[in-house]
């Protein structure tokens, strides 16, 4: 096991390295001169050269990537030009607000998913299977943009159940966590985090459908496949009852593909999505990406695709860690 | 032979709906296998072997089978009889594992990948004795021990993917026999092994009968397999018997000319190479979904008239314990 462990360590770090080179390379590869957007259209070759030294750009490109890696993980992200403030407390004040939408909406899609699929696959109902595959095909093929509004249409402005776009609702007293949910509920206000749920609940419905449809269809394929394995008739020629020969022996064979995906649909949402965030004016890190490529404000950008590799990687060693502890085959090899 | 016999299969029908309409897999299928002894049920490929052993299991519906017809009576030491079809589910659950075990031709696909071997053992002693999670794995260690697994204290814990074939067929014939059956069914267990590995499990399979005391159902294409390991014969064709009985008289005196056939095609046997050619049966078995209105082997039969034609021949005792399914029996020599 601690071999594993080195060995996906190893792995990471390599990752993050590779990602960060193509962040920085992309980013100098652009026609367009960051001291020319900095200083306008107006400033003269010195004032140019000066914005020029001010941010390091006259180094080598090695030196350059080095001060970026160095200071990345020192905390020092740059300065975004468009906001007129440094760029790490920009993302920390985002982010929580993307994070916390995203585990909500992963959340709902992972569970609803699994639970929906292992029971109808248990029930072996066909009617049911029927609706499961239904559901997962209209969950897939359903854009989230359109499901936003159909939401906003319905829950919003006929039903009345729910609020409308405005983002994540009212503060809580003490910012702990970030995550409004849990911060109001660290204060001991249920009102509030219910409140908070009530504003996270059409986004967060709307970004987790896809997902929701994705894990139902690869669980589904997975499970099917595992009961008609050989090992399985084994197990019913020794007398093992339905219930246990599905939980105890085909789910977690079925398991390992949807535990991957779920892992990268994670990693995915915690990126912050552009659309969903946009329709809901959600203050997440996907508006700040955004504008931060309109205005070419490549700091932010910059920080952005480091931040998300590193969260990929992050939630995929967790992924391999789980996987280890699930299939002995992965924990030996 | 005045005892009755352990396991008795009487007119056995098994059929699949298949999109192409009802195959009828296994049909008027009658034999028994004699209390401590071995049968074996020799046929080749889809000949309606594996049905049959399913059938017995009733496992078969989970291929889309069903046992239309037919009895199959197990008895238990005691004499008393288990109507193995009209058991209900819950009960037959106990009965699997229990009373009669199976062995499986794929030692390298009939193991759980995410489990230990031994809680794979330990999980029928578990179910079936009620024991501890300690004393099953104690039991487990022991089986391990039995099937000759070297150092099994240690290998208790290894999963399958850390064993070779022959190592998991040990290991499977270890759960099969970890709740001492009445019954033990191998299907081809050797087939998919290398041939001295093959040679270790028979030994293994034997010296474990003689051990337990149990009856052995050994179903395989191999009657050279079937000469060293039976005491009586059925021959499978086209989904029925067509000859049972003892291993010494069948292969003395074959009377069905598919058992003449296959006895010819064997390498190395006393018919042995014709002008550098190995013996074969012409042609090739009747699809199931077509099968001939008369006997079934008669496309294939040097000896087939009209009356093989016409109507399909009863199993007919010939001689005692020999049955054929041969209108022209007689006739029929090595």
């Amino acid at each position: 096991m601690g071999r594993f462990l080195a060995e996906r360590l190893w792995s990471a770090v390599l990752t993050v390295l590779g990602a960060s080179i193509i962040a920085f390379v992309v980013l100098r590869a652009l026609p367009t001169d960051p001291a020319r957007l900095i200083a306008g259209p107006f400033a003269s070759e010195d004032v140019l050269a000066q914005v020029r030294a001010q941010m390091g750009l006259d180094k080598p490109l090695v030196t350059q990537y080095l001060d970026y890696i160095v200071n990345f993980f020192t905390g020092d992200w740059g300065f975004s030009y468009a906001a007129g403030k440094d760029v790490l407390p920009l993302v920390a004040e985002r982010l929580p607000a993307s994070g916390e939408l995203a585990l909500f909406a992963f959340t709902i899609a992972f569970s609803l998913a699994v639970l929906l699929t292992v029971l109808v696959s248990y029930s072996g109902s066909r009617v049911l299977d029927g609706l499961l595959r239904a559901a997962s095909f209209v969950g897939v093929g359903v854009p989230p943009f359109w499901i936003s509004l159909l939401f906003l249409m319905l829950f919003f402005e006929t039903l009345g159940w729910f609020p409308g776009p405005v983002g994540r609702g009212p503060a809580p007293p003490h910012v702990i966590t970030g995550f409004y949910t849990f911060d109001y509920l660290l204060a001991g206000d249920i009102r509030g985090a219910l409140t908070a749920l009530r504003h996270l609940a059409l986004p967060g419905f709307a970004l987790s459908l896809a997902s929701f449809g994705y894990l139902i269809r690869l669980l589904r394929a997975n499970l099917l496949d595992v009961v008609h394995e050989p090992f399985i008739t084994v197990l019913h020629s020794k007398g093992v009852p339905a219930f246990s020969a599905h939980f105890r022996h085909i789910l977690p064979n079925a398991f390992l593909p949807t535990i991957t995906a779920g892992g990268l649909i994670l990693a995915q949402l915690l990126g912050g999505s552009v659309l969903v965030e946009q329709i809901f004016t959600w203050p997440g890190i996907g508006t700040l990406v955004i504008d931060g490529i309109t205005r070419q404000d490549y700091a932010v950008v910059q920080a952005f695709i480091l931040l998300s590799a590193v969260i990929y990687i992050v939630v995929n060693f967790a992924v391999d860690l789980l996987y280890g502890w699930i299939d002995p085959r992965v924990r030996r090899s | 032979m005045s005892e009755a016999p352990l396991l008795e299969v009487a007119n056995l029908r098994t059929t699949f709906d298949t999109p192409r309409g009802k195959v009828v897999s296994v049909e008027d299928v009658s034999f028994s296998v004699p209390r401590g002894k071995t049968l074996g049920l020799v046929g080749e490929s889809g000949s309606g072997k594996s049905v049959t052993s399913l059938s017995i299991m009733r496992l078969v519906g989970r291929g889309g089978g069903q046992v239309e017809a037919g009895t199959i009576t197990l008895r238990g030491n005691d004499g008393a009889g288990i109507d193995v079809l009209s058991l209900p589910e819950r009960q037959m659950r106990e009965v699997r594992g229990r009373d009669m075990a199976m062995v499986f031709q794929e030692p390298m696909t009939s193991l759980d990948p995410v489990w230990s071997i031994g809680d794979q053992i330990a999980e029928s002693i578990r179910l079936h004795h009620g024991a501890s999670k300690r004393e099953a794995r104690a039991q487990a260690v022991e089986m391990l021990r039995l099937v000759g697994i070297p150092a099994p204290e240690r290998r208790v814990k290894d999963y399958p993917h850390q064993l070779s074939g022959g190592m998991r067929q040990r290991v499977m014939i270890a759960i099969a026999l970890s709740c001492r059956p009445g019954l033990l069914i191998a299907d081809e267990p050797t087939t998919a092994l290398d041939v001295t590995i093959q040679a270790q499990i028979l030994d293994l399979i034997r010296r474990l009968q003689a051990e337990i005391g149990m009856s052995v159902l050994f179903i395989t294409h191999n009657l050279g397999v079937v000469a060293e390991i039976a005491d009586r014969v059925a021959v499978m064709y086209s989904g029925q018997v067509v000859e049972e009985g003892p291993v010494a008289e069948i292969f003395a005196n074959p009377r069905h000319p598919y058992t003449v056939g296959l006895m010819a095609s064997i390498p190395g046997g006393d018919h042995g190479l014709k002008d550098g050619h190995l013996p074969t049966i012409g042609g090739a078995p009747p699809n199931p979904l077509d099968r001939p209105a008369g006997c079934r082997f008669a496309p294939r039969c040097t000896l087939a008239k009209d009356a093989c034609r016409a109507a399909g021949p009863a199993l007919e005792e010939v001689a005692p314990q020999h049955k054929v399914r041969c209108i022209r029996w007689q006739e029929v020599t090595r």
